[in-house]
């Protein structure tokens, strides 16, 4: 049995690899439920509906050209879906250890719903990130 | 009078044993009552309707092939497949039945294990959408 340490975690976004400035991500899927439970069932059933995922970032800013604040801002603001690769595990994508990729094209791709920067007096300046990974995301081994 | 050992839970989900990376696991059965009170009434009465089942797992992240991460991926928007679920331990009272994935979330952090969780909603007791209730067993 594996079992992962986060701190090697993987994440590029538009192309660029942001994790030398990210301190925690959540990849998260959900399905809807529809309720199809019949007047002769014991017990309510429901059936899965259509997946959706969405990718939770944060980390220190880093106002450097190309890194996670230029490339999440120009999402922002160009509302263009991009490509968003993560790898929990770090390290090379293989077969105990998967990729998740969201590749834009079209209406793929992941759309960034949220940018906020913290700027505190006594802190290192510090960014989160929502994004919704609009149509499929994949995981891959090889 | 037998009480629950810590720690020994068995779950697993489409036939793949998912004890040796969860460290939690929460069975939660909900009844919906339907408020039937009337006129003549002093106190609210109400009536108990279909009652559903739902699996909260979590536990430390395993991207080892045929483990939780790709067996629970897998069946995103998928049909329901087989649960069984024994808090604890082997050979002893649990349930099981069949269950969809609700949601399922991975969590890296610099500091820490990467963890993951998902949730199971109870889907049909001896096959897919029989509509009984999970199997006491």
């Amino acid at each position: 049995m594996a079992r992962v340490f986060g701190g090697n975690a993987k994440c590029s976004f538009d192309g660029s690899e942001i994790n030398d400035e990210l301190d925690s991500l959540t990849l998260a899927w959900s399905v809807p439920t529809g309720n199809v439970t019949a007047f002769a069932d014991v017990y309510q059933v429901a059936v899965a509906g259509k997946k959706s995922t969405t990718l939770d970032i944060s980390g220190t800013f880093d106002a450097t050209d190309d890194q996670a604040d230029d490339r999440l801002d120009a999402a922002l603001n160009t509302n263009t879906p991009k490509t968003v690769i993560v790898l929990p595990g770090g390290g090379s994508v293989g077969a105990d250890n998967p990729a998740y990729t969201c590749t834009a094209s079209g209406l793929t791709g992941a759309i960034v719903t949220r940018l906020t920067e913290n700027y505190p007096v006594g802190d290192a300046a510090k960014f989160t990130s929502s994004m919704v990974l609009s149509g499929s995301t994949t995981r891959a081994t090889s | 009078m037998a009480r629950g050992a810590i720690g020994q839970a068995n779950i697993a989900f489409d036939s793949v044993q998912l004890e040796d990376e969860a460290n939690s696991v929460t069975m939660t059965f909900d009844v919906p009552p339907a408020n039937v009170t009337a006129f003549a009434d002093v106190y609210q009465v109400s009536v108990a309707g279909k009652p559903s089942a739902k699996l909260d797992i979590q536990g430390a992240w395993d991207p080892a092939a045929a483990q939780g991460d790709a067996t629970i991926f897998a069946e995103l928007g998928g049909v329901a497949k087989a649960y069984d679920f024994e808090p604890g331990g082997g050979e002893t009272t649990g349930y099981d039945g069949f269950a969809i994935v609700t949601s399922y979330s991975i969590t890296a952090t610099v500091t820490d294990a990467v963890k993951w969780a998902g949730s199971l909603l109870h889907n049909g007791g001896s096959a897919a959408m029989d509509g009984l209730a999970p199997t006491r067993a």
